[in-house]
């Protein structure tokens, strides 16, 4: 088991590495660059520019300057010095080319932990009704619950994530005023987390509602779940004990790619309640082809999509006793 | 309480009488005093079945797949339930204990009588009581029938914990006593394996340890061995045996396989379409067959002494479709010794030579065109 | 009376029942499930207003009925609103320049039609080759193709779509379809991994069986193996696959539509139809609601039907087991 884990994590870094590669060349292939304005500016004036921030030099070296090299050696009056890296492995995320007074770690710094607690918050109530939806309904197979449950995850997978939020905007923010219309004051009132997390949520809900709904009637199926029966338990402990376990195994296996839904798709929520995190950002900095800040933003995404599919399959490795002792 | 001779054991095999020599003192002789009082000679039988009649409902008809089906089981005793797939004989031990799936299936008619309980007329809660309890069962696969994400000792202390009220170290124990009895080395450190972590045969003891556990007086062993090798066969059905004497347990065992029904039954049912075709003392119905269905099976079994170029013996044909069963004699479309009379009414068990021995067939009976 | 319990033989032989083929068995079933049943009319309808729909109605989607809207205080007509002296009705009604919404619906129809249609040929393309190649040649291929399916398994997919869409926008590729060829592509890029990964699961299982290896000894070179004998019994995921793939594909192109990158104005998918709306949704929700309406269709239909095929195409539930 863990040398599965320490290889799936060092393969993180090569594919870390491929999609900066192709997230700076695909930067780098569009025409204009950061300076690229409405009004054009001097010609003169992008020159100077370009030398300042070092994107008059070739890709590769720009790239290789983003990345950092891993020893500085400076020698100075005071004999030679030896530092460790700059650039992205010290954590130095670049510069930013819109705020050109700040670096891209401070104006993400705070940002991120807004987006990650959107994100988790969302997946926490994903979970927790999507499951018992799918249980319950899989338990009341062809009757009442099953329909009912089966009623809302239909509904949830044919709402697209931005119908939701106009639609409970308008319901709960502007017609009955019970809670704010966005989320500008995110950090000082709790309230206006309450629809965005809602309409983030709904997607996984009726999806994580669907896959368990699946999953338990396939157990129910089991010869394991008839022993069970004939050793005389109540139907309860049956269902509790022997099956929930086995069905949501493979539950387990979705989280991952939901995770990562959440964590990417998030952008349209703040982008409609106007939530201060990350997302926001995403499509403006590309838009204005902010280099410092697509890099940063891409690598953000990807670490935290990686990581979570590792998190997933290592949980699911560990869960299924097949797997695990074998 | 009874005080014992600290020389003679507590009780175990070979205690047949409910004496001073059976210390309830303990928890194992508990159990023995209770088996025993079970299993004294009764006037009744442990198992009488009449007339059980289970049914499916699907979307192309109703399929009678156990159609008036009586017999009766004593206590201690092992019975036969032999036929081919589809007979009925799996769905006829799965009435027994009321598993049938309801949609689509469901027991319409009969009675069944166990240990002078009326089956059919128990609530949930009080056959539930008695499943696992009462009466054991081990399925065909054990690869499937095992809870693959479940410990095996918990798994079989399960079935204490419910019944028996044992306390989780004490069903503990009991599981671990059960897994050397049925012959798992190393018991109390298997405890905490998966079903994966065994093989076939082993799998299969963990299911009979399971169905034992609560020390049941009928065993219902649904083609225990169909799924193993031949080798291993053996093994289980020796220890099968070996338990249901040891402890008194009365089994019905389910096969397809004569060869395993002759090594192991007292008596044997032969079913057909869903109803019982011949029975008896399995000597009787070896040696002194008296239905085309069990010639043809008897004869099919091939024979060490034959020539390689001889072809294996079929029964020509295929069983008849269950969903409308026609007024003739089932087995009739395959028959060689068909008459007119069977395509027109079906025979009724009637007496053959030794006792308890019964056919359904017009020809076999006296005065009957069957020599 | 009784409980349920795992599977169970009948014991039923039943000579009656012709045996078909795995096909039409499928379909019997397939038939007999009521919700497939909707989504596949549902799809049917659909496909038939994309081709069709365009040319039966009166207006066309671009065409800005003014004088309706003027005469309307400049304010978008809602549904079958009659204007005094004016003969002619927009069933649906228009925004806020006169454009008839059915017509626009109809167009948007055509779009997510498209949608579907492209980005699953991009699946198809590259998924079952990549996952067929790692499948049959194991070793360091499949270990190559598989880290490739991780780098785009791990690239935030909307950003690679928007990087692309950005990039490529003002060269002729990017042009085409008023730019909409160059977002369904790259949501197909972006989509093609969980293909790969069925395929190559799917061929796995296949490889080691005994046909294979007889395959093999007459002699069937790798290439006929693997699209005569090993494809073909893979095709049934595949189809499934494809099916529930289109309502992820509609609902990327109707988000990125909503934050305007992909179609261009004065074409409308029915995502921008929604961010169009969403300035008028208090006063004139009908220009929120029948976009909205028009994407759920969609989803449901194509998910009820994907999850009939895949009922209806599991061998586990082939008669009882």
């Amino acid at each position: 088991m863990l040398s599965y884990i320490v290889r799936r994590v060092l393969w993180i870094i090569p594919v870390l590495f491929f999609v900066s590669v192709i997230t700076f060349s695909l930067m780098h292939a569009v025409p204009g660059g950061p300076w690229s304005r409405e009004k054009k500016l001097p010609q003169h004036t992008i020159e100077l520019l370009d030398a300042k921030f070092h994107l008059d030099e070739p890709v590769v070296v720009q790239y290789l300057n983003w990345i950092g090299p891993l020893l500085i050696i400076t020698t100075g009056a005071d004999g030679t010095s030896v530092t460790c890296c700059s650039g992205i492995l010290a954590g130095d995320l670049g510069q930013s080319y819109k705020y050109l007074d700040r670096s891209v770690n401070e104006i993400l710094g705070d940002g991120i932990l807004v987006t990650m607690q959107l994100g988790v918050m969302a997946f926490l109530l994903a979970v927790a009704i999507g499951l018992p939806l799918g249980i319950v309904a899989a338990l009341g197979h062809n009757k009442a619950p099953d329909y009912a449950a089966t009623f809302v995850s239909v509904l949830g997978i044919a709402t697209p994530t931005f119908v939701s939020s106009i639609l409970l905007i308008v319901i709960f923010a502007v017609i009955l005023g019970w809670l704010p219309t966005n989320s500008l004051k995110w950090e000082s009132d709790p309230t206006t987390w309450i629809l965005p997390i809602i309409a983030l949520a709904l997607f996984p809900i009726a999806q994580i509602a669907r896959y368990t709904r699946a999953s338990m009637l396939e157990v129910t199926r089991r010869d394991y779940v008839r022993t069970a029966h004939s050793k005389g338990l109540a139907r309860r402990t049956v269902v509790i004990v022997h099956m929930i376990r086995n069905a949501l195994i493979p539950v387990v296996t979705i989280l991952g790619p939901i995770l990562a839904f959440l964590i990417t798709g998030s952008f349209i929520i703040e982008f409609i309640f106007s939530v201060p995190g990350i997302g926001r950002e995403y499509v403006t900095s590309i838009t204005r082809r902010d280099y410092g800040m697509i890099m940063a933003m891409t690598m953000f995404y990807a670490v935290a999509i990686a990581v979570l599919n590792l998190v997933v399959d290592v949980l699911y490795a560990y869960i299924d006793p097949r797997i695990r002792y074998s | 309480m009874t005080v014992s001779d600290p020389q003679a054991p507590a009780g175990g095999a070979g205690v047949t009488e409910l004496d001073e020599s059976v210390d309830i003192a303990t928890e194992e002789g508990r159990r023995l005093a209770e088996r025993l009082a079970d299993n004294r000679p009764h006037a009744r039988k442990l198992l009488e079945v009449r007339n059980l009649s289970t049914q499916f409902f699907t979307r192309d008809g109703v399929v009678h797949a156990v159609d008036e089906v009586s017999f009766d089981l004593d206590y201690g005793e092992t019975l036969g339930l032999v036929g081919e797939s589809g007979c009925g004989k799996s769905v006829t031990a799965l009435s027994l204990v009321r598993l049938i799936p309801d949609p689509p299936g469901q027991i319409v008619d009969g009675q069944i009588i166990f240990d002078g309980i009326d089956i059919l007329k128990l609530s949930r809660a009080e056959m539930r009581r008695l499943r696992g309890r009462k009466i054991g069962f081990i399925f065909q696969d054990p690869m499937t029938s095992l809870n693959p994400t479940l410990p095996i000792g918990f798994q079989i202390s399960e079935s204490a914990r419910t019944h028996l009220g044992l306390s989780r170290s004490a069903a503990g124990d009991r599981a671990v006593e059960l897994l050397s009895k049925v012959g798992i080395p190393r018991a109390r450190d298997r405890m905490g394996d998966y079903p994966h972590q065994f093989s076939g045969g082993m799998r299969q003891r963990v299911m009979i340890a399971i169905a034992l556990a609560c020390d049941p007086m009928l065993l219902l062993a649904d083609e225990p061995t169909t799924a193993l090798d031949v080798t291993i066969q053996a093994q289980i059905l020796d220890l099968i045996r070996s338990l249901s004497a040891e402890f008194g347990t009365a089994v019905i065992l389910i096969t397809h396989d004569l060869g395993i029904a002759a090594g192991m039954c007292n008596r044997v049912n032969v079913m057909y379409a869903g109803r019982i075709v011949e029975t008896g003392v399995v000597d009787d119905v070896f040696e002194k067959a008296r239905h085309p269905y069990a010639w043809g099976l008897l004869d099919s079994l091939p024979r060490l002494n034959e020539t390689k170029a001889a072809r294996l013996r079929t029964i020509e044909g295929l069983p008849p479709d269950l969903i409308d069963p026609g007024v003739e004699c089932r087995f009739s479309p395959r028959c060689h010794y068909v008459q007119d009379k069977c395509r027109t009414a079906e025979p009724e068990l009637t007496p053959r030579e030794g006792v308890g021995h019964l056919a359904r067939c017009f020809g076999t009976e006296p005065g009957g065109w069957i020599p | 009376m009784t409980e349920q319990t795992g599977a169970i033989e009948t014991g039923v032989v039943l000579e009656k029942r012709r045996s078909a083929g795995l096909w039409g068995d499928a379909f019997r079933r397939l038939l007999r499930n009521r919700l497939a049943i909707v989504g596949g009319v549902l799809v049917i309808f659909l496909a038939f207003v994309a081709v069709f729909g365009p040319l039966l109605t009166p207006y066309e989607y671009f065409h800005q009925d003014l004088e309706m809207v003027v005469a309307n205080n400049n304010r978008p007509l809602t549904p079958m609103q009659r204007i005094e002296g004016f003969d002619r009705v927009h069933v649906l009604g228009t925004d806020e320049l006169g454009r008839d919404l059915l017509s626009r619906l109809m167009d948007g129809a055509r779009i997510s039609m498209m949608v579907a249609l492209v980005v699953q040929t991009v699946v198809l393309v590259i998924g079952i080759p990549v996952g067929a190649a790692a499948a049959w040649f194991g070793g360091r291929v499949d270990n190559i193709l598989m880290r490739i399916t991780d780098v785009v398994w791990a690239y935030p997919d909307l950003l690679f779509i928007i990087l692309l869409g950005v990039a490529f926008k003002e060269t002729f590729f990017g042009q085409a379809l008023d730019g909409l060829l160059l977002v369904f592509v790259a949501i197909g890029l972006t989509s093609w991994v969980t293909m790969a990964r069925l395929v190559r699961g799917q061929l796995l299982s296949l490889k080691e069986t005994e046909f294979v290896e007889a395959a093999k000894a007459i002699g069937v070179s790798d290439r006929k193996i693997v699209t005569r004998h090993l494809l073909p019994n893979a095709t049934g995921p595949i189809i499934v696959a494809v099916t529930l793939g289109i309502p992820a594909a509609i609902l990327a192109e109707a988000t990125l539509a909503f934050i305007g990158i992909g179609v261009q104005a004065p074409r409308a998918s029915w995502g921008s139809l929604v961010a169009d709306g969403n300035a008028f949704v208090r006063s004139f929700p009908h220009l929120v609601i029948f976009p909205a309406v028009a994407i759920a269709v969609a989803l449901i239909s194509f998910t009820f039907l994907g999850d009939g095929l895949r009922d209806a195409l599991d061998p586990k539930l082939k008669g009882k087991q």
